[in-house]
């Protein structure tokens, strides 16, 4: 049995069904998929690995990630994601390495950018919120999406050129991934979570209804911290951080890459640092919720790219 | 150097101890420089425990990791951070040494250059513990006692830091004192206040810093207790729990006099008498 689900504006097919993805509404034969997800061994090392981490290693066209309790995972060429799972592991911890770790190694090969970041649809563009992860990038993503503001992607944005040659965001999967202190503050009446692995308290919820799936032309982004100030602010990104800021948010999983890669990374550098918003927000430091981050946001927002 | 790869200084301390003060008074004498810093641009000396260095470094997401899972992986972390510095680099410790359920060194020996433990008295740690918990002084000599206390901000999520488990007092002491393979350079911060020039030039020898004394002098000056709680009454200190008032407190030795009852110091003196004596806090006798 094999499905195939659509995800980053691919056509993935994998043995492992992967719930979490939309199916693809146009299945294309085995052979036919952008993306193949496979069973198989993976290897220890890398020859010729170019980089080297306790849990990741690249060469030119393979790059590898592993958790060791959960799985291995090869990604090759953009094309071709080799999955070993852990001798004993569950199905819920496999699938969130797979999508947030084995698959990010692939998109990472492909020409585009990926960035850690969610993106909400805003008008008919896509605002992403960039930081690290339990940030406060869903809970943000989710407070959008309650005015209405339909989720395109969640944890891991794919960014390319589109034919006019427009930074466009292309939509992930349907879910958020929240904690159990900002479900209590959100309180959700949308949908059920999930845990989204045993031992871990971090929740999955699927949220179809409130999901984009086509690409937007990426309209601003939004770099989202904390630090130890009372007030919420939003500020420009200035000076070298222009590029610092896109550099740490794009670097995670980065492998070797080639100059056609480099090429569009540089163009695309170019068009995000002159976005109309390109901007921070800095919340108070002891208040992962805030509800004066979403009011900040969206009067900021308004403002700035009137819908 | 001893190794290519051994090249982190753990400075290491339970906490309320002078870590924070040490690490800016350190970080003077390693800039070398003769005017105050902001107390808020210290990133000299992160914490080993910080999340963002775990996921920069491991490439992986350590929220969507289990905590056996992270632990596994930290001195192997630790391991490539020692192997691709190009200088000595510098982690602020708090938890007690200890290996992981896999029975691996959580401070990979072989990634190390030194460690540097700080000691206080625990009849001084006591209160200050207390208000950076916020918390009565009965509790956080409770705390202190504890053998698997753990020092956690998370509330039930991902914090910027791990958790770290402290053990008591005592056990802290020891577990870097008696169970690190190695051997550790221990610092009474009584001794750092009192006559800091021949401790200070011990570190500088052990970090290989080559300074005159007046400059050991200088830096010490910059980093006098007042100015740093003059910098966080005037600009806060991003470093300082939500819970507390105030990060830098007193700073003193022996403050304890005014603090505590007498219930209070002979509940810490039972808890700890055998450390407290090997470190002379207590006569030997």
């Amino acid at each position: 049995m094999v499905y195939q689900y659509s995800v980053f504006g691919f056509v993935v097919s994998s043995p492992i069904p992967l719930p979490e993805l939309v199916p693809a509404s146009n299945p294309v034969g085995a052979d036919k998929a952008d993306i193949n997800i496979a069973l198989g061994t993976v290897p220890q090392t890398l020859d010729k690995a170019i980089i080297q981490t306790p849990g990741y290693m690249a060469s030119e066209d393979t790059s590898l990630v592993a958790l060791e309790s959960t799985a291995r995972c090869m990604a090759t060429q953009g094309c071709t994601l080799t999955v070993e799972p852990a001798p004993v592991v569950d199905e819920l911890s496999l699938r969130t390495f797979i999508l947030n770790s084995g698959l990010v190694a692939l998109l990472q090969q492909r020409l585009g950018m990926v960035l850690q970041a969610s993106a909400i649809r805003w008008g008919n563009a896509a605002v992403l919120i960039v930081a690290a992860s339990s940030a406060g990038k869903s809970t943000l993503a989710a407070q959008f999406s309650e005015l209405g503001h339909l989720i395109v992607t969640d944890e891991t944005a794919f960014l390319t050129l589109d034919a006019m040659g427009r930074l466009v965001v292309h939509p992930g999967y349907p879910a958020l991934k929240l904690w159990p202190d900002m479900l209590a503050q959100l309180k959700p009446s949308w949908t059920q979570p999930n845990a989204l692995r045993p031992g871990l308290d971090k929740t999955i919820m699927l949220v179809p209804e409130r999901f984009w799936h086509d690409p937007l032309p990426v309209a601003g982004m939004f770099f989202f911290r904390s630090a130890s100030e009372p007030e919420v602010r939003i500020i420009p990104v200035k000076g070298r951080d222009r590029f610092a800021f896109l550099a740490a948010a794009s670097s995670r999983l980065a492998g070797c890459k080639s100059l056609d890669q480099k090429k569009t990374q540089f163009a695309m550098t170019g068009l995000i640092s002159n976005l109309a918003v390109y901007h921070q927000i800095v919340r108070p430091i002891h208040l992962a919720y805030c509800e004066n981050v979403i009011k900040e946001s969206m009067r900021f927002l308004t403002e700035k790219l009137p819908i | 150097m001893s190794q290519s790869s051994s090249r982190i200084v753990w400075i290491v301390s339970y906490p309320k101890s002078g870590n924070t003060w040490f690490r800016i008074l350190l970080n003077y004498i390693i800039q070398g420089v003769d005017e105050e810093l902001d107390i808020n641009s210290l990133s000299f000396a992160p914490m080993a425990t910080q999340r963002k260095v775990f996921d920069q470094v491991a490439n992986l997401i350590s929220s969507e990791m289990t905590a056996e899972e992270i632990d596994d992986l930290r001195p192997d972390v630790y391991r490539h951070i020692a192997r691709t510095a190009k200088t000595l680099c510098y982690f602020k410790v708090h938890e007690a040494f200890r290996c992981t359920s896999r029975q691996k060194f959580l401070f990979p020996p072989d990634a190390t250059h030194a460690v540097i433990y700080l000691i206080r008295n625990p009849l001084d740690v006591a209160p200050s513990f207390a208000n950076h918990l916020c918390v009565s002084v009965d509790d956080a000599i409770f705390y202190m006692s504890q053998n698997f206390s753990l020092f956690d901000d998370s509330q039930g999520r991902p914090c910027d830091q791990f958790p770290q488990m402290l053990q008591s007092w005592s056990g802290h002491v020891k577990s870097w004192t008696k169970q690190w393979p190695g051997s550790a350079h221990v610092i009474r911060y009584e001794d750092l206040l009192l006559d800091p020039l021949p401790n200070l030039r011990h570190v500088a020898g052990l970090l290989n810093i080559e300074l005159s004394d007046e400059g050991i002098a200088k830096a010490y000056e910059l980093s006098q207790f007042d100015r740093l709680k003059n910098q966080e009454r005037e600009a806060g200190f991003r470093e300082k729990p939500n819970v507390c008032t105030s990060f830098f407190r007193r700073g003193q030795s022996g403050g304890w006099r005014e603090e505590l009852t007498t219930e209070q110091v002979s509940r810490i003196v039972v808890d700890h008498d055998s450390v407290m004596r090997d470190y002379g806090y207590l006569a030997k006798n």
